[in-house]
């Protein structure tokens, strides 16, 4: 399933999810589920990675199942359910079977043609690139200030938290776009992008 | 500096901003939720790191840090709080809240900027950004929220909206977060919203 291109696999998506939403009879949605559930077993993930992505749905689902039992009837909220889940899991198995650079290399493809109504894909290429960078960064961050708030007793003021790690985050914001500058790394177009 | 330098220099500072918020709403998804104090319920950070986005960044930027946020968590990176991540979770009943993070910010922005942050006394300001965190972070987040979730699942609107109200004071206490943070951090830094 990793060798099918990510464009067709979302397309596919698509229109299972408008398929989905026509077919009516609940014994063909809890077979297209079965399917769903196949497919995602057919991937051999280990079960640790699945659980909680899979578990924090199923409660969400329940909880809608069970609204839309107790609002307008059982039959509705059993078909709106299997619908869901099945989307859902077809969804989660894409992604699994897709590596992150795949999809955004998709992505910037889709996006180069943007450049013709003066958006600047090498610069939106930079910015999510330099935010996967920034996540650990942030998190190592947050890490150290509530360790030193901790020694202070500081340790339960969300402000104490937050404004330092903001603080540094647009430190280290002004420091990175000196250094991009310094080095040259031009996303103006027209000038030779890169 | 010539005058095009200064202006790549500046869209460079903005791409960096941009990508910096965008990691620090990821982030906040990834660290454990802050307890407060007194109250018992735990929040997480996410729709924070949204209204901080907007409030700090203005309108545009605010709003490019939860487009890329979104677009990177939809490509499949588990950013959103409880590991989450994929195509599932626009599919899923909650994927209009995940959406609404993009108008959200840009709302919030915009009253930041030109009403909030502009009030002459320091405490109007911080019950001015509360209200712009509110009208954005709240109102028009669940406004896509509470209809998507009818919508995908079935659950009439009012179901759904009254489902939603449970959320509702957590996303007030992080309002008056987001209104200390702002004005706190835009009197050390000036010239951010510009």
């Amino acid at each position: 399933m990793s060798r099918i291109p990510a464009g067709i696999k979302i397309g596919v998506l698509f229109c299972a999810g408008i398929g989905l939403y026509l077919i009516t009879a609940w014994a063909v949605l809890a077979g297209l589920l079965a399917l769903a559930v196949a497919l995602l077993l057919w991937m051999r993930e280990p079960a640790r990675r699945l659980a909680r992505p899979v578990g924090g749905l199923l409660i969400i689902i329940t909880v809608v199942v069970i609204m839309t039992g107790l609002t307008i009837g059982w039959q509705p909220g059993v078909i709106a359910g299997l619908r869901l889940t099945t989307l859902c899991l077809l969804a989660y198995a894409i992604t699994l079977s897709t590596p992150f650079a795949q999809f955004l290399e998709l992505f910037e493809r889709v996006l180069a043609p943007t450049a013709r109504i003066g958006l600047n894909p090498a610069r939106i290429s930079l910015a999510l690139s330099l935010t996967v960078r920034f996540i650990p960064t942030l998190r190592a961050t947050y890490d150290q200030i509530r360790e030193a708030q901790y020694a202070r007793g500081l340790h339960r003021s969300p402000l104490a938290l937050l404004v330092p790690l903001i603080i540094r985050a647009l430190q280290s914001a002004e420091q990175i776009s000196e250094a991009i500058d310094a080095r040259a790394y031009d996303t103006t177009p027209n000038r030779g992008a890169k | 500096m010539t005058a095009t330098s200064v202006e790549r220099a500046s869209s460079t500072r903005n791409t960096v901003l941009i990508a910096v918020f965008a990691a620090l709403i990821a982030a906040m998804g990834l660290i454990p939720p802050i307890t407060l104090g007194i109250i018992p319920v735990p929040i997480t950070l996410q729709t924070l790191g949204v209204m901080v986005a907007g409030a700090l960044l203005g309108p545009v930027r605010g709003m490019l840090s939860a487009v890329i946020v979104v677009v990177l968590s939809l490509l499949g990176l588990p950013i959103l709080s409880g590991g989450r991540g994929g195509l599932g979770v626009l599919v899923g009943p909650t994927g209009g809240y995940l959406i609404g993070w993009i108008p959200g910010a840009l709302v919030t922005g915009l009253i930041v900027k030109y009403w909030a942050i502009r009030r002459s006394s320091p405490a109007m300001r911080y019950v001015a950004v509360t209200v712009a965190a509110i009208v954005g972070g709240i109102v028009v987040i669940y406004a896509i929220g509470v209809p998507w979730t009818s919508v995908v699942s079935g659950l009439p609107l009012r179901t759904s909206a009254i489902g939603s109200l449970t959320f509702v004071p957590g996303d007030l206490i992080k309002a008056v977060i987001t209104a200390i943070v702002a004005v706190t951090v835009h009197r050390s830094y000036r010239g951010l919203l510009r």
